[in-house]
């Protein structure tokens, strides 16, 4: 028993609605695996059963959720329908530790590029559009930040990052933006785009071959 | 806290929480006294394992430095998870030691709560603050946590009273004598967030002043003031756009019971900028100035 594995098991709780849930209709067994003792059970379990683990659950859904959405927006809009249920499984397999939005988006880029690339998520463009996107953040990464323990400096690094495409992802994009459905057909028209972080705000060029 | 100690922190008025929305706001420029800022979102954190741990955002920096040269800066952290049993981070302590000396803090603050867990090597966020127990092992936990992070860092150390959702029960201390009890023994202001205060209220069902009654307000050195809307059920702090009516009342109330007041601040998220259009952040700002005015 420590005050450690009772604020373990209080977190998991808000982290897993489930475990709540279990919690309130399960009774003590469903915190069986804490190193917890009787008092402490019995304060878990009268916290499970008050109104007000709803809205925190909710409130630590939102907060986690929005450093994912705000770094990976277009994924996320392309991804919508199955968001959920790709969130549920990244969150039982990592546990976020970071909520800021540029290294939460990366870890959870490399998850959504795994899980493409396993074939479980197959939604059209999604390689596409999770591919822009995390070239941004790590232009971002590596042009806006700085080693502040070494008392600062550093350089620019990459700037500049060129994507190919085989077809013209604007109107994907565009249609993302503005939370609308991934257009049924693209212009068929091989695309650079390039991206460009030198300068403040960065710019973004589609270029075609003429 | 040592009163004299506090009686010594330079009186800095009305203060905005910076936000990236601030500097787009330049009417407001005029009606703050200090900024205060979040130093934990002008870095990156690669964990207390690595080697380079804190790396931070160049351009928000570099705009907090030119703000700098204009207004006094006080320091508001959220990383810190001082109620964490099983972490203590004084590589975050050093962080912010670094940023007191570079910016002059007159002091610098953080949530009585937790968020961090570490288990095994490895670290999970709960993505809320957490009510801690009130009780003696926390009480316990906290006194001596806090004399280590007044050794790290020599301006006072404040700790803000939290939101929470649910109350563990059958606590040995009500909020304000647990509040009253750390102060006492560790040293430590309290940042009074009465917008906090009104969330807690409301949803739970006391009344606001009494607790007010209840708290050592010789213990305050700065308050928060910010607005919060529904969610679920609950009344929330979401920090939604002007200060919540009721909250005014309370600040004056403060102000003249509590005598070592040094800051009032205003907070806002930025995501809710559009509430505060058309010279909406002066005005909040302005009215903090008139209670402040009136009652100091």
């Amino acid at each position: 028993m420590t005050l450690a594995a009772y604020q373990d098991a209080f977190a998991r709780m808000v982290l897993s609605p489930a475990l709540c849930l279990r919690a309130r209709s399960d009774g003590e067994a469903a915190l069986a695996g804490f190193d917890l003792d009787a008092a402490e059970r019995s304060r878990l379990l009268h916290i499970a059963r008050q109104p007000g683990m709803r809205i925190t659950c909710i409130l630590a859904r939102a907060n986690r959720l929005s450093s994912l959405v705000g770094a990976l927006p277009l994924t996320c809009e392309l991804l919508k329908p199955e968001l959920g249920a790709i969130i549920d499984r990244y969150w039982d397999e990592k546990p976020m530790a970071d909520l800021q939005s540029l290294p939460a988006g990366l870890v959870f880029a490399q998850h959504l590029a795994d899980e493409i690339a396993a074939g479980r998520i197959t939604a059209r463009f999604a390689a596409d559009v999770l591919r822009y996107e995390r070239a941004r953040l790590e232009l971002q990464l590596a042009t806006h930040v700085h080693a502040a323990d070494a008392g600062g400096g550093g350089s620019r690094g990459d700037a500049v990052r060129t994507l190919a495409f085989a077809f013209d992802p604007s109107p994907l994009f565009e249609a993302l933006v503005a939370g609308e459905e991934a257009p049924a057909a693209l212009p068929a028209t091989p695309t650079t785009v390039v991206l460009d972080f030198r300068g403040d705000p960065p710019e973004t060029r589609f270029l075609q071959a003429a | 806290m040592e009163f004299a100690r506090l009686q010594a922190l330079p009186a800095l008025g009305v203060g905005l929480l910076l936000n990236p929305d601030t500097l787009a706001s330049p009417e407001a420029e005029r009606a703050y006294e200090y900024l205060e800022i979040i130093p934990d979102r002008f870095w990156l954190d690669a964990g207390t394992a690595a080697h380079t741990r804190h790396r931070e955002l160049g351009p928000s920096v570099a705009a907090l430095d030119s703000l700098a040269e204009c207004v006094p800066i006080v320091c508001h952290s959220i990383g810190l998870s001082i109620g964490s049993a099983s972490v203590f981070d004084t590589g975050h302590l050093e962080q912010i030691a670094r940023w007191q000396r570079r910016y002059g803090f007159a002091w610098h603050s953080d949530h009585l709560a937790f968020s961090r867990l570490a288990e095994h090597g490895t670290e999970v966020n709960a993505a809320v603050t957490l009510p801690l127990t009130r009780d003696e092992e926390s009480l316990a936990m906290l006194t001596e946590r806090i004399a280590r992070i007044q050794t790290q860092i020599e301006v006072p150390f404040l700790l803000e009273n939290n939101v929470y959702f649910v109350i563990p029960p059958d606590e040995p201390y009500s909020e304000p004598e647990f509040l009253n009890a750390l102060c006492r023994r560790s040293g430590c202001g309290l940042l009074l967030d009465l917008h906090n205060l009104h969330v807690n209220a409301t949803n739970h069902g006391f009344a606001a002043e009494a607790f007010l009654d209840e708290l050592d307000l010789r213990q305050v050195v700065e308050i928060h003031v910010a607005g919060g809307d529904e969610l679920a059920g609950f009344y929330t702090d979401s920090h939604a756009g002007p200060v919540a009516a009721a909250v005014w009342p309370l600040l004056e109330r403060t102000l003249r019971a509590a005598p070592w007041v040094r800051g009032v601040t205003f907070e806002y998220h930025e995501s809710y900028a559009p509430l505060l259009a058309g010279g909406g952040v002066a005005r909040e700002l302005q009215k903090a100035r008139a209670i402040w005015e009136r009652c100091c």
